[in-house]
């Protein structure tokens, strides 16, 4: 059988971690890496593994002038450009946070109906204060991956975008109101400070009625203390990049996949609430 | 040295499991004079098992006997002014449980008569008396994360919180059906329940006052009342962000947590329960976790450090360590969350106040 070629869009290391698990992962050949804004490879499946609101938005270009369909992280743009890469499926939204085998597993738990009427989410992801500059796209990242564990409609949401640490925005903290009364509490800051002995913290909380479902799959560390008493975590979780790789290959072979305008409509009111500091209905959208 | 006589009004919940033990353990200091609930059968064995010479189902023969020198409110929130500005009118130095009102104009009344009357008036935030939020405040004050800009704290209790404290009581049900706490005639919810706490200590570790609140509350108990569900954003003067999400209703087995963070501009500090409890049991209809609520880091000793230090400061005639001032605006900040989750806005603490100077010259 001939291997499926995969070309990867992206930089750095996110790019180089997910080249790592395409190299690996059996049946599938790299075909190719490029920057975003260099022609395409040419390969059977495309993923980006852009990390940055730049990278993101330089994909979505080529994906409609191409003509072809890739797989990357959620967008941050709100334009036309944005809205018809994503009707007309040339992008693919993946979260990276799916790559986290912890975090499927309470998505999928969730859909699966096993914490009964759900009741609450709450996540949050901590960065280096050094991360400020990508904090839309760690925002994205949460949401998209929100919206895939509750299906249900968001019809009001709440959002503060704060510079807490320096003079960029660094804080986002969103309040969503689910259709069916769930509340969702989403904090992203670039907050730990230098020295912190964590690269990242990333927990999430679902609460319901028959059951909570709690994962932190960024806690899984080597803890090393020096003799000055400083303390640095090593962490030893899993790549995500592998489990975002088959997130992407899945998604990208779903010949019918769902609608991402949801996760668009309910970027936007975020970013309304926050500039408005007000809470936003969504109701009429039915997002 | 002369022991102080206390007289504690409500022997319900609160009363039972926290203030009478420790009244109880402060012997050396404390006498127990009386205990009055509109139970009569629950005032009476409290008064028996806790060794309180007198009984009363009314209140006011309490505040009557010329011998007490403080009283200890137990009771809920909504019968706070009355009973504290009875006992101050009578010369009695008061300790009452948080919430410290129902409304700002309660608490504004109970400090005024404080006032009036020279007697000592201080709510018992018992977070206050806990090692661990005293330890994070004089870190926070020694300059440890420098200023600070973001508190994070969320508050998870299992729905049979209290099956495991093996009370003698169950919570006062003024209609005899549903608890005061789960019903909206008397109760607002997590916002003063359980939100008091956070938004006290919000205001203690920034140091600031209270701007503006969004909140979202909702019940998840079948055919409740009042929310039992609470997440909310606070914007402080300081430009510092505090947020808390509150559940009360986590499925039965499920420990007590509580997960703190401060982040200042130079350090983060994180104060957090272990997600388990120190003692586990694993069956196969689940797990337990018997140990969890009397091990939490924030129950300590709290209730003892707290009676024992307004005892003092009426010994010593000082001030109170935690003003009634910080209470009312904890309260103020509560109240707030309450109008914003109703509202579906953010809510400025200046439209609170303009509400309660409003119903004042209603």
């Amino acid at each position: 059988m001939r291997e499926l070629t995969v070309g990867l869009i992206g930089r750095g290391d996110a790019l180089d971690s997910l080249a790592h698990a395409a190299r690996y992962r059996p049946g599938i050949r790299l075909a190719g890496r490029v920057d975003p804004g260099a022609p395409l490879p040419d390969a059977d499946r495309l993923i980006c593994a852009g990390s940055s609101s730049s990278e993101r938005a330089a994909v979505v270009a080529l994906a409609l002038a191409a003509g072809r369909r890739i797989a990357m992280p959620p967008l941050l743009a709100l334009d036309d450009e944005a809205r018809r890469a994503l009707a007309s499926g040339s992008i693919v939204q993946v979260s990276p946070l799916v790559g986290y085998a912890p975090l499927r597993e309470v998505a999928q738990r969730v859909r699966r109906g096993e914490i009964g009427r759900p009741y609450g989410l709450f996540a949050l992801h901590h960065l280096p204060r050094d991360a400020a500059a990508d904090l839309d796209a760690r925002l994205a990242d949460l949401l998209h991956y929100v919206l895939e564990v509750l299906e249900s409609p968001v019809v009001r949401v709440y959002a503060r975008r704060s510079a807490l640490f320096g003079e960029q925005d660094d804080t986002w903290h969103a309040i969503l109101h689910l259709a069916d009364e769930t509340l969702v509490t989403l904090e992203v800051a670039a907050c730990l400070p230098a020295g912190w002995p964590e690269p990242e913290r990333l927990l999430v909380e679902v609460t319901g009625s028959d059951a909570v479902l709690r994962a932190e799959p960024t806690r899984q560390a080597v803890h090393a203390t020096k003799r000055d008493g400083s303390t640095r975590a090593v962490p030893w979780w899993p790549d995500p990049s592998a489990g975002y790789l088959e997130a992407a290959l899945a998604r990208l072979e779903q010949t019918d996949p769902p609608s991402e305008l949801r996760y668009l409509e309910v970027l936007s009111a975020l970013l309304s609430a926050a500039t408005e500091q007000q809470a936003v209905r969504l109701a009429d959208t039915g997002a | 040295m002369r022991r102080l006589r206390i007289g504690v009004i409500g022997a319900g919940t609160i009363a039972q499991s926290a203030h009478l033990p420790a009244i109880r353990r402060l012997a050396d200091e404390l006498e127990l004079v009386a205990i009055a609930d509109v139970r009569a059968e629950v005032a009476a064995d409290a008064a028996r098992r806790f060794g309180a010479e007198a009984w009363y189902v009314d209140y006011r023969e309490l505040i009557a006997r010329p011998d007490i020198d403080l009283v200890d409110i137990c009771t809920p929130e909504f019968l706070h002014c009355e009973q504290a500005v009875a006992a101050a009118e009578a010369g009695k130095h008061v300790l009452c449980e948080k919430p410290m009102a129902s409304t700002l104009q309660e608490a504004d009344a109970m400090i005024a008569a404080a006032r009036r009357n020279g007697v000592k008036l201080m709510i018992g935030h018992s977070r206050r008396f806990t090692r661990r939020y005293q330890e994070v405040a004089r870190l926070i004050r020694e300059g440890a994360v420098g200023a600070v800009r973001l508190v994070r704290e969320n508050e998870r209790r299992p729905r049979a919180m209290y099956g495991g404290l093996e009370l003698q009581v169950s919570h006062w049900a003024p209609e005899g059906g549903r608890p005061w706490l789960a019903s909206a005639a008397y109760s607002q919810g997590a916002a003063l329940t359980n939100a008091v706490h956070e938004t006290d200590l919000a205001r203690w570790f920034t140091g600031s006052e209270a701007l503006s609140i969004y909140a979202a509350a909702r019940v998840t108990e079948p055919g409740g009342e009042v929310p039992d569900f609470l997440t909310y954003v606070v914007t402080f003067a300081s430009g510092a962000i505090a947020a808390a999400e509150i559940v009360n209703q986590l499925p039965a087995g499920y420990p007590y947590y509580h997960m703190l963070e401060v982040v200042g501009t130079d350090g983060m500090i994180r104060a957090t329960d272990p997600p388990m409890s120190p003692m586990e049991i694993w069956r196969a209809d689940g797990m337990a976790y018997p140990l969890n609520f009397s091990h939490l880091l924030h129950v300590d000793d709290a209730y003892l450090q707290e009676i024992a230090a307004f005892a003092r400061c009426v010994r010593e005639d000082s001030e109170p360590p935690l003003d009634p001032w910080d209470a009312r605006q904890a309260l103020a900040l509560s109240i707030a969350a309450v109008r914003s989750s109703q509202l579906g806005q953010p809510v400025t603490l200046a439209a609170v106040e303009a509400e309660g100077k409003g119903l004042q010259g209603a």
